[in-house]
């Protein structure tokens, strides 16, 4: 049976439906200084996996004032090897040590061999890659002790020999493991453009109750000729696309603990503050929207 | 489709593959019929692959950056990247064999103290992600006596160049405007240690050195002495070592012969 959500909160309280922000190191002191209100903070957990430093003081003192989201980029779900044991033992220190309140991944891959490819890749959505997933994700659940979310990617191709849609897939992994979605708003408008579906049929597809958290960023278009390809480089605002599926996803699935990643040009502070309170804006009207119809 | 095991080999080898060849047909061949420019597609995701490493390398090696400039920098990185693929999904400690690199790499290999300035940078992030530990100081009594073994913080370490690599290391650390500076070769002894907060950089005697050696060797405190007295004669070395007791060099309190012996 499916694990239920609130089994996904630990040190705090469940993280409210509210929006977080991605904290990069830039932002460590000002947001020990002002302490914004922000539903939670969220950090990449590679980038905690040195032994000490000033990376741990930070998070250390950032955990006291808001409940933290550990976000993997290494993991490689979608890998046809078996889970590098040694990140899985690093990433179960960081979840003992710290506690956070969500955890999650990618259902992509990253890693073959000894070779790591530091990008999210895409797999072939078919039976098989469907059983590959879904066994390293109980393989990840059953380490780390805890329930997880997992991302749908962005992607710049797709294959041939896939055999179910992405929505469905994401739904079908999440129900035979129990883990729950981390829904990438900017990565299903990126992926229906690259590959010419609608995104909104694709996220009247995932069920509401299966989102545990919903991710928002920028991305950049490169255009050669006529052939435009979106790229999820999270170093920009959302676009105002994006913002009009977010507010009609909460409206039809309710408010959720969401994220505004931004990665590469980190800006200030408060530009990322902004765009949080314009997600929590957005989201208290698409959940007036939800409280009607429902 | 070939099984996910065999498209996952193609593709990780296409992509850690340096920049430029064209993209493997049986990649391409995997797409969907009519799929719109394949080849830049792909590119996409190799240069995602490329782009975060360089963007690592570079915040790894700021001052390696300045003094070759942005464009062959990214040129070095990008051969770097292809010779030594990362190993882990944690970059934090991804770059360890630039500074080997950079030394034999022809294009600077007049640049002789551009290794050495690079193994200043790796050992400052070495130093800036070790382990905790409480490090000494004025309140830790300072321990005399031949039968102790001192031991060195965790987050020390040691480096000599036969340039002046911490001065040319500090002129490129920020974005101060260039000015030519003429730095001759002069040997140079440095303790890279965070015994708080930040990481420093110390520039230390060759007695002193000679001493820290040691102590990062487990020897005892005598044996250290030895050392620093063989590699400086005349060396005062108590005071030495209250200095570098006072500046957090080893773990407070720490001087029983460790479990090694």
């Amino acid at each position: 049976m499916r694990a239920q959500l609130p089994h996904l909160c630990d040190r705090a309280a469940p993280v409210p439906a509210k929006a977080g922000i991605g904290v990069k190191p830039a932002h460590y002191r000002e947001l020990l200084a002002d302490r914004p209100g922000l539903a939670f903070i969220e950090v990449h957990t590679e980038n905690y996996m040195g032994e000490g430093g000033p990376p741990h003081a930070y998070l250390e003192a950032l955990a006291e004032l808001y409940p933290l989201s550990f976000h993997g980029v290494g993991m490689s779900l979608g890998g046809a090897e078996a889970l590098d044991r040694d990140h899985l033992r690093r990433w179960r220190a960081l979840v003992d040590r710290y506690r956070p309140a969500l955890i999650s991944e990618h259902v992509a891959w990253s890693r073959f061999g000894d070779l790591m490819l530091h990008d999210l890749l895409p797999i072939p959505y078919t039976r098989q890659s469907l059983g590959v997933v879904r066994n390293h994700i109980d393989a990840m659940q059953t380490a780390l002790g805890r329930t997880i979310l997992v991302e749908n990617p962005s992607t710049y191709i797709s294959f041939r020999a896939s055999e179910i849609d992405e929505p469905d897939f994401l739904v079908e992994v999440a129900r035979r493991s129990g883990c729950g979605l981390l829904l990438d708003i900017n990565n299903v408008y990126v992926s229906a453009h690259n590959h010419g579906f609608d995104p909104r049929e694709w996220l009247n597809r995932i069920p509401g109750d299966l989102v545990g958290e919903i991710h928002l960023a920028g991305h950049s278009v490169i255009r050669d000729g006529d052939f435009t390809i979106r790229v999820d480089d999270h170093g920009s605002h959302v676009c105002p696309e994006v913002w009009e599926l977010y507010g009609e996803t909460i409206a039809r699935i309710g408010p959720k603990p969401t994220l505004i990643e931004w990665d590469t040009d980190v800006p200030e502070l408060a530009v990322l503050l902004e765009e949080a309170h314009r997600a929590d804006t957005i989201a208290e009207q698409g959940d007036l929207r939800h409280a009607a119809v429902a | 489709m070939p099984p996910l095991h065999d498209f996952q080999s193609t593709m990780a080898r296409y992509l850690a593959s340096a920049p430029g060849p064209e993209v493997p047909a049986i990649l391409r061949n995997l797409l969907p019929l009519g799929t719109e420019r394949p080849d830049k597609r792909f590119a996409v995701y190799k240069n995602n692959v490329y782009a975060r490493l360089v963007d690592t390398l570079r915040d790894t090696f700021p001052a390696i950056e300045r003094l070759v400039g942005e464009e062959f920098f990214r040129y070095a990185a990008v051969e770097y990247i292809a010779q030594t693929p990362p190993r882990t999904a944690s970059l934090l400690a991804y770059g360890n064999g630039f500074p080997e690199f950079l030394a034999e790499f022809p294009p600077v290999v007049q640049l002789a103290y551009l290794g050495d300035v690079a193994r200043l940078e790796l050992l400052y992030l070495e130093a800036y992600h070790a382990a905790e530990a409480e490090p000494s100081g004025d309140n830790s009594p300072i321990v005399l006596g031949d039968d102790i073994w001192p031991k060195l913080h965790p987050s020390a370490r040691l480096m000599t160049s036969p340039f002046q690599v911490s001065r040319i290391w500090e002129l490129n650390r920020s974005d101060t405007a260039f000015e030519e500076v003429a730095l001759p070769p002069m040997r140079e002894y440095l303790l890279v240690i965070r015994p708080a907060r930040q990481v420093e950089v110390r520039r230390v005697s060759f007695g002193a050195y000679a001493a820290l050696f040691a102590f990062a060797n487990e020897v005892s405190y005598v044996g250290a002495r030895e050392e620093a007295e063989w590699a400086e004669p005349g060396i005062d070395f108590q005071t030495h070592y209250e200095s570098l007791i006072r500046g957090g060099t080893f773990v407070a309190g720490t001087t029983e012969r460790s479990h090694r012996s």
